[in-house]
């Protein structure tokens, strides 16, 4: 349901909530990249030198790659050698509990509603909240540790597991596999890893919160999830960003490994700073995101609300190697005022009897430009795969644009794929309806693109269905009516 | 690659050169430059988005000639190839060159004719048309076309004829077309509120390897009407590439029903851009594609301009080795409020080694439009199968009539009843083969 006037209103005055910017020192790396660059990371993190070694492979690896052109966005060039690769708070000594943390920095979590304290322990959310670059706090971790569940952040687990990083870090998005992917091989800040164990269904959803604070600073996440056999986890990520006026790059890589019976559910609302009206500023967002069903009966399933950052690249894909594997994508993309997004979702299927599904509603207003970009492909040794593609798009207003670009290559006989896809405005007999039993049109526009959105929302953690409904109405204000 | 690229550049410089210098200045100054358009952009690849999965390697590696011979055949072959109906006019092609003596018209309100006896009369009214809707070419065989052109049809329907009888485009490929490469480019223009019903068909003779290489340019004035049945039943193991280019004016309303059944390699190209408001375009389409047979149909309807329409329904069945490709696109800029878009593609996938790679998409830039679109894969629905064998129907026969029942939606768009039995036989045989 849409938000009552006058908190709209109040919304329309706050321009953009999370625009704010905390003023810690922070180490940062002049901008510049080259292989001194990237010693210095690892130097920094204190990192073994086989992670080093990954690290420059992937840099030579990365300077012999073009950068891809084919997405439907367009923004200035971007100068790789303008970006700082690498920030973080301070050193600090170690601390004993929270009350030592910097006040400013657990304001900043306030602000923003990071539930890092113990009110969170009611909610049932572990949160590793990334302050820039290094992992600053984390929660719940003894709890989690009973089940054996680890959830802690990339640079830790490369300290202390590094038998599980090596064995699966880049074997699901290789360094090779594309230019941004590339890149964040070789200059990877931080990021979180979770490895849950046989049989353990992970006791709470867990949580992380990404904000990129320092200026000019590039955020490089790196995600690793892996689900041993039978084994449940629900990861949520939600982004916020402060509100800056130079472009920033955000170029993360996330790789999901689920085994055999595994079930992974990644859902992320996405809310970075999108540059104003004009198109001044905003994050430009370039990711790579790819599950693997490896073990038979597994199942991945990728929730997305994206309604902030000016450019938005990304297609979180999952490939269907094992048998009886599932595959969902469920997304719902805004993008209004200059902002532009081409996602979509790759789904390989390759294991006997592998189904997916794919559920992408694209929402386009003022000079917002919305592209679903999709491949489905069957293998031919795929027997029985099933797809079913939907992809809807809305238009609101006469200079936005909506694009639909499916690929469907099927090479198996007994597979059964279909797409669909529409795309309109808003339709006048809905909002007649509406009107005529005395909603408002915009709580009429509102409660429209609501239920356009359903079937995707549905999908998403209960926190966050509630934070992605106030989002959208938050985002389409001003843009609708 | 790039030496086959300096050989065929040197082979169509020796063309043009060669040419008798009556063919008027204006078409040698036009094939001059497509030409060079040619040696600019080549062959396209698999990194050019359109071609991704369309390989033209195969046809390169045939290596064929642009010569212009005169064909050598009998007659009463061709003869049987008429349509049994009466016609309104005639236009008879045997390898790409106008036979003069079988095609007939005479009928008030049409003229046939061809392409090479206007460029001989220096007929600018006929010669300005050509690439006034396809350009140089967007890709190097349709410049290779215009090049090198070396005849076609030009039809003209005057304004407010309403033919009752349709007009009938043959092609037919002979032996002797073995290793060459067929350039034909047709012009049919419809004047204000005309009427008419095209029917353009490609058969073969004999088992030869040749390419086709066409382009056909057509202009429909304010209100005129086209009924466009196509065919295309080349030799097992010719090559063929059409590219179509529509202009429709307003009010216009074309309706292409398109078979591709034959040749090793079909590629046919419909392009519609809409410049004027009340237009309707229907594209309606079979392809059958069995052992080692390449099959694709890429469609782009543009609407540039408010209030038009456009439906689009392809079915294809995969057989054998086949493999098919379908690229759908449904473009609306800016202006083109009230633009209805819809396709709908569907794909019947027969055996172990097919394969259909499908791309339908949609580019919309306005928002008071209704636009959709729609792709399956799929194959016959095993309790179907089930029912016929319960009914006394072996295996065979119960897929056979299953497939052709799926094909049936489009064949019988097809107005012609003689066509209709025509495909219908013929996708019997090459199921069964």
């Amino acid at each position: 349901m849409g938000l009552p006037n006058t908190e709209m209103e109040d919304f329309v005055e706050s321009e953009y909530a999370q625009g704010f910017v905390t003023e810690i020192e922070s180490d940062t790396l002049p901008p510049g990249l080259d292989e001194a660059v990237i010693r210095t990371i690892s130097e920094r993190k204190g990192e073994p030198p086989w992670m080093l070694e990954k690290r420059l492979t992937a840099y030579r690896h990365w300077l012999t790659m073009r950068e891809p052109s084919w997405a439907e966005v367009r923004h200035p060039p971007i100068d790789f050698q303008t970006i700082s690769y690498y920030s973080s708070p301070k050193k600090k000594p170690l601390l004993d509990n929270l009350d030592q943390v910097d006040p400013e920095l657990l304001a900043t979590y306030e602000k923003l509603g990071i539930p890092i304290d113990e009110q969170k322990a009611l909610a049932g959310v572990a949160v590793d909240a990334v302050f820039d670059s290094v992992s600053v706090a984390t929660t719940f971790r003894e709890s989690l540790a009973e089940a054996g569940v680890i959830f802690c952040s990339m640079s830790e687990a490369i300290r202390e597991y590094p038998e599980l990083v090596k064995q699966y870090l880049g074997s699901v998005v290789p360094h090779k596999d594309n230019f941004f992917a590339a890149l964040n091989s070789a200059v990877f800040s931080d990021g979180t890893f979770v490895y849950i164990p046989k049989d353990v269904k992970c006791p709470m959803e867990l949580s992380t919160y990404f904000r990129i604070n320092e200026a000019n600073t590039g955020q490089f996440e790196r995600t690793l999830i892996i689900a041993e056999e039978r084994s449940h986890v629900s990861y949520l990520e939600g982004c916020t960003a402060p509100m800056r006026d130079e472009n920033q790059l955000h170029a993360a890589v996330v790789e999901l490994v689920a085994l055999e019976d595994a079930r992974i559910k990644y859902s992320t609302v996405q809310n970075w700073y999108p540059g104003d009206n004009e198109g001044r500023g905003g994050i430009y967002n370039f990711v790579t995101k790819r599950g693997d069903c490896r073990g038979d009966r597994s199942h991945i399933s990728w929730t997305q609300v994206e309604t902030g950052s000016a450019v938005t690249w990304k297609y979180p894909s999952c490939i269907l190697r094992g048998k009886d594997t599932v595959g969902e994508f469920y997304s719902v993309a805004v993008t209004k005022g200059m902002q532009q997004a081409d996602t979509g979702t790759k789904m390989i299927h390759i294991g006997e009897n592998s189904r997916s599904t794919i559920v992408s509603k694209g929402i386009s207003a003022m000079h917002g430009s919305n592209a679903y970009r999709g491949l489905v492909r069957v293998a031919a040794k795929a027997e029985n795969a099933r797809n079913h593609t939907q992809c809807d798009s809305l238009l609101i207003g006469d200079r936005c644009a909506a694009h639909t670009f499916p690929y469907i290559e099927v090479k198996n006989p007994t597979a059964q794929v279909e797409h669909e896809a529409t795309t309109s405005k808003v339709s006048e007999d809905q909002l007649f309806y509406c009107r005529q039993r005395g909603l408002s049109e915009e709580d009429a526009v509102s409660m429209i693109i609501n239920g356009f959105c359903k079937e995707v929302f549905n999908e998403l953690p209960m926190e966050f269905a509630v934070e992605a409904q106030k989002l959208l109405a938050v985002s389409l204000e001003g843009a609708v009516g | 690659m790039n030496q086959q690229l300096n050989d065929y550049s040197q082979a169509v410089s020796q063309y043009i050169e060669n040419l008798p210098k009556d063919g008027g200045d204006w078409l040698v100054a036009q094939r001059s430059s497509a030409a060079e358009r040619f040696t600019e952009i080549g062959f396209p690849n698999a990194k050019i988005e359109a071609w991704k999965y369309t390989g033209i390697e195969g046809l390169l590696k045939q290596g064929f000639e642009t010569t212009d011979k005169l064909p050598e055949f009998p007659e009463h072959a061709v003869l049987r190839q008429f349509l049994e109906e009466p016609v309104a006019g005639r236009l008879v092609f045997v390898d790409g060159v106008y036979q003069a003596d079988l095609s007939t018209c005479d009928t008030a309100g049409i003229t046939v004719g061809n392409l090479r006896s206007a460029m001989a009369a220096s007929d600018r009214a006929v010669l300005e048309v050509i690439g006034s809707l396809s350009g140089m070419g967007d890709h190097g065989f349709a410049a290779l076309n215009l090049a090198t052109v070396h005849d076609g049809a030009v039809i003209r329907v005057t304004s407010e004829t309403c033919l009752e009888q349709p007009i009938e485009l043959l092609h037919v490929a002979t032996k002797s077309a073995e290793g060459q490469a067929l350039r034909s480019r047709h012009l049919i223009m419809l004047e204000t509120g005309a009427s008419a019903n095209l029917i353009e068909r490609y058969v073969a003779l004999d088992d030869a390897a040749y390419f086709n290489n066409l382009v056909c340019e057509i202009s429909l004035a304010a209100g005129a009407k086209l009924t466009h049945q196509r065919v295309q039943l080349e030799s097992p193991r010719a090559y063929h590439l059409s590219d179509i280019h529509l202009g429709l004016q307003a009010d216009a309303y074309y309706h292409g029903i398109n078979a591709a059944v034959g040749a090793a390699w079909s590629r046919t190209l419909i392009h519609n851009r809409f410049t004027a408001q009340g237009a309707n375009c229907e594209l309606d389409g079979l392809y059958l594609a069995g052992d080692g047979q390449l099959t694709d149909f890429h469609l782009d309807v543009d609407h540039a301009v408010p209030h038009c329409d456009s439906r689009e329904n392809f079915r294809g069945i995969l057989h054998g080795a086949g493999k098919a490709v379908f690229d759908g696109l449904i473009q609306v800029r800016e202006q083109a409020q009230k633009s209805n878009a819809h396709l709908y593609n569907a794909n019947l996938m027969l055996s172990r080694h097919a394969e259909i790679d499908t791309k339908p998409q949609l580019v919309i830039l306005a928002d008071d439009v209704q636009c959709s679109h729609g792709t399956t894969v799929g194959q016959l629905d095993p309790q179907a199968v089930f029912y016929l064998r319960s009914r006394g129907l072996d295996e065979q026969r119960a897929r056979h009539l299953l497939s052709l029942g799926f094909a049936s939606e489009v064949i019988d768009r097809f107005e012609n009843e003689t066509l209709r039995l025509q495909l219908a036989d013929v996708i019997r045989q090459q199921l069964q083969s």
